[in-house]
């Protein structure tokens, strides 16, 4: 596998060197980085030489994603225009994408773990930028072909046989936009603002980009009728050539035919935008790359740049310790916990997109369902119970996060000190997960729900509160135990988009079991009664998980 | 001869914090350099300036005869840098790690994998150089770091606390390596916390404290200007009161004075 895309890239040698990157250290970094992602999905020291497992959190991710891809990409048998079509399949394609760049792989952009290995070599900031590009190409192009499998099979059929080549092509531009739009931003902001400054502004962009393309994406779902679009013709809207999944829709419409202006200024567009953008990257942007890279790397930076005050506790995390939390292992994680991930930039960067989309997502049910009316007409519906389980997916995201950490190895206390079992420890992560992400926005709802549809909501909200703890211990057990910022992050976490999916789509099925439960007499109540004793005996051996359970590495 | 390493009126800061506040320093060819002070000195920090990994900094300095400022992949080329925590790409082998540090060096792969072989053969790792970083122990990966610090052959060898870990045969050795290396006009800068070792390798002993230069010449013109018998001594005497006997003691004091009931 690593040989065959070094040989892949090998072939694109000419266009490196154009783009004056050093090809010998090129595919040695980009070699060496292939062969650590292999490897660290092959469990264990001891077993070395033993067989090559498949990278199983990779295809998980690219099978869920080619059976949402195929999904989506149904809709171009429905929808008559290749242009309509395309672009509501590739808006779909490239919000994915830029999703899983700026969540999952900025980190892999920004890494600085290996500065004191890569800066003091002769490397050029071109290299190391052009290395680090076609390492998320690599992963980001995968998760891509696996989205659009289905609509590259389906399309064959439904538009011309050569489909699936030019859907390629334009899938590879998409591809090539994404990533180059992200890396502008980043490298302008750069050098625009101090690189402490700077940490903060990725955090505060990559939850804007997420939000934005999940809420552009849902926008595009409400508005479009689905019995209009079934006709509907685009091609004089202006707004397409501002658009660029339209674009990447022109290269179909000239291959089934349609050969109009429009169609050529679309398919000029998609082939020259991303070159352009490459272009600018690599001329203008990347020289600096590496002592970017080197400030941020430097821990005196980030210590004295920011005046560091005497940290210390709040107020709220202490009240939350006492509240939920047994005096010892269990209370000091807790404590320890609350405080790293509400400094540690990386779990932020990783965490805070996903909470965001949640909310959005939530915000987006309720508020969508206003079209005709006023809250009250709201209140006679039920839709509060799946907004309700939207939040139980918070819990686990963040959960799902704390177990990676830049400074994994600092994972060594938990095994230097007299821990008898792991346990509590765990148990003290896991309630962060819900004292700190969970709760606020469950009471936030609640309130709300209780504003709205009244106190006899209250056995229902009551219920979600219980199946709250519950979801996040399925998942918990699901995910493996390890202790909290114990594993190192790897180029490839990217399933944690699937994960995400895979939570939606479990809590709307219990929430509509929820639902067929208010039908029935005292349902609601005898369910309650019943999760809270399993959620109880759950946490309870939850606590007392033994060193055997453990997750080894 | 022109100097290897030459740095004039450096100056940098993290925020406000002033870390360097006007160096002036010029290292000759085939010298060992020890570069020495107390912790937070800025000791670090001169280092990722002259190997070209940290650029905002005032002054000028120039290493190989190239501004590190303006060439800092010329400077690159030609030092060789054990760094003092090192991150090491623990899933390869040691081999494959040199390999690649070679090849990033623009070195023929066979060559760097002779040149690796050999080394690492010398440093007794001949039967572990396939196996993966993860599985060595701490000084087993340092020897790993020192190879790879010098397999270009460079000009110039910066090295922070590269004994750390290493057993006394092995510390001999390389100990004997840098004498030799500087024996053939190569320069080490060397920057340490061990002052009995600083005291016996090194030709020339600059003593960093609070972001200047304080003390700057061999061990024995250093010894007269003080009167001190060791460098440790001298050490102290130059960046602290000479306060250690009293801290240490009230140190020891608090199991008794302080409130936790543990004894």
């Amino acid at each position: 596998m690593v040989d065959f895309i070094l040989r892949l890239f090998d072939r694109l040698g000419w266009l490196l060197t154009r783009l004056g990157v050093d090809r010998q250290a090129f595919r040695a970094i980009l070699e060496v980085k292939l062969l650590q992602d292999q490897r660290r999905t092959i469990a264990g020291i001891q077993d070395q030489n033993a067989k090559k497992k498949p990278q199983r959190a990779l295809m998980m991710s690219m099978i869920i994603y080619a059976f949402v891809g195929t999904l989506i990409g149904l809709i171009i048998f429905w929808i008559q225009s290749p242009l309509v079509g395309l672009t509501f399949v590739n808006s779909f394609i490239m919000m994915m994408m830029g999703f899983l760049m700026v969540a999952d792989f900025t980190t892999v952009l920004m890494d600085t773990t290996d500065n004191t290995v890569i800066l003091p070599r002769p490397v050029s900031g071109r290299t190391l930028l052009a290395v680090r590009t076609a390492h998320i190409v690599i992963y980001l192009g995968l998760l891509a072909l696996s989205l659009s499998a289905g609509t590259l099979v389906m399309g064959a059929f439904a538009y011309h046989p050569l489909f699936p080549l030019v859907f390629v092509a334009t899938l590879a531009l998409s591809l090539l936009l994404v990533v180059f739009v992200v890396f502008v931003f980043y490298m302008l902001a750069m050098r625009i603002v101090d690189i402490e400054r700077f940490r903060d502004i990725i955090l505060y962009f990559q939850i804007f980009m997420s939000v934005c393309s999940f809420g552009i994406f849902q926008v595009v779902l409400r508005i479009i009728d689905l019995k209009e679009a079934k006709t509907l013709s685009i091609d004089d809207a202006w707004w397409i050539y501002l658009f660029p999944p339209a674009w990447m829709a022109g290269p179909v419409e000239l291959l089934v035919g349609n050969r109009g202006l429009p169609q050529f200024i679309l398919t000029g567009l998609a082939c020259f935008v991303p070159v352009v953008c490459l272009l600018f990257v690599v001329r203008v942007l990347a020289p600096g790359f590496t002592r970017i890279l080197g400030g941020m790397g430097s821990s005196a930076a980030a210590q004295e740049g920011r005046q560091s005050r005497g940290e210390k506790l709040g107020a709220i995390a202490r009240l939350c310790a006492t509240l939920f939390t047994r005096k010892g292992e269990e209370r000091a994680a807790f404590q320890v916990v609350w405080a790293t991930v509400a400094r540690d930039r990386a779990f932020k960067l990783a965490t805070y997109p996903s909470l965001a989309m949640v909310v959005l997502l939530t915000g987006l049910m309720v508020f969508g369902d206003l079209k005709d009316g006023t809250l009250s007409a709201l209140g006679d519906s039920r839709v509060y119970l799946l907004n309700l389980y939207l939040v139980c997916a918070v819990a686990p995201a963040a959960f799902g996060q704390m177990r990676f950490s830049e400074f994994h190895d600092a994972a060594w206390v938990f095994y230097a000190l007299p821990v008898r079992r792991p346990g509590p420890i765990l148990s003290g992560a896991f309630k962060v997960a819900l004292a700190r992400f969970a709760l606020p926005l469950y009471l936030a709802f609640a309130i709300f729900v209780v504003a709205v549809w009244g106190p006899t909501a209250l056995w229902d909200i009551a219920l979600v509160g219980l199946i709250l703890p519950g979801f996040l211990l399925l998942s918990a057990y699901s995910l493996g135990h390890a202790f909290p910022f114990s594993k190192a992050r790897t180029g490839q976490q990217s399933h944690r988009g699937a994960f995400l999916l895979v939570l939606l789509i479990l809590l709307a099925g219990v929430g509509w079991a929820h639902y067929g439960l208010t039908h029935v007499a005292y349902g609601v109540p005898a369910a309650v009664v019943i999760v809270f004793v399993l959620v109880v005996y759950g946490l309870h051996r939850y606590r007392s998980i033994s060193w055997f359970m453990l997750e080894t590495d | 001869m022109d100097p290897i390493i030459r740095i004039e009126r450096l100056s940098n800061a993290f925020g406000k914090k002033k870390v360097l506040r006007g160096i002036d320093l010029e290292v000759a060819p085939g010298q060992i350099l020890g570069y020495i002070g107390p912790n937070g000195a800025g000791k670090t920090t001169t280092v990722k300036i002259l190997i070209g990994m940290l650029s905002s900094f005032a002054g000028k300095v120039t290493v190989c005869g190239y501004n590190v400022a303006l060439h800092p992949l010329k400077v690159k080329q030609r030092i060789g840098y054990v760094p003092e925590t090192a991150a090491l790409y623990d899933t390869l082998s040691a081999m494959e790690f040199l390999l690649f540090v070679g090849s990033l060096h623009g070195l023929d792969e066979a060559l760097t994998e002779s040149r690796a072989r050999e080394m690492l053969g010398l440093l007794d790792l001949d039967g572990e150089m396939d196996k993966r970083l993860a599985s060595f122990s701490k000084g087993m990966r340092q020897k790993v770091l020192i190879t790879a610090s010098l397999i270009h052959n460079p000009d110039l060898i910066i090295m922070d606390e590269p004994l750390s870990g290493l057993d006394a045969n092995t510390a001999v050795v390389v100990k004997e390596i840098l004498a030799g290396l500087a024996r053939q006009g190569k320069t080490v800068f060397y920057c340490s916390h061990v002052m009995d070792v600083v005291e016996r390798i090194c030709d020339r002993i600059v003593i960093l404290s609070g972001g200047r230069i304080i003390a700057d010449g061999s061990f024995e013109e250093l010894q007269e200007m003080s009167k001190a018998s060791s460098l440790e001594r001298l050490f102290t005497q130059l960046t602290s009161e000479g306060i250690h006997e009293s801290t240490a003691a009230r140190f020891i004091r608090t199991f008794n004075g302080g409130k936790t009931a543990h004894g």
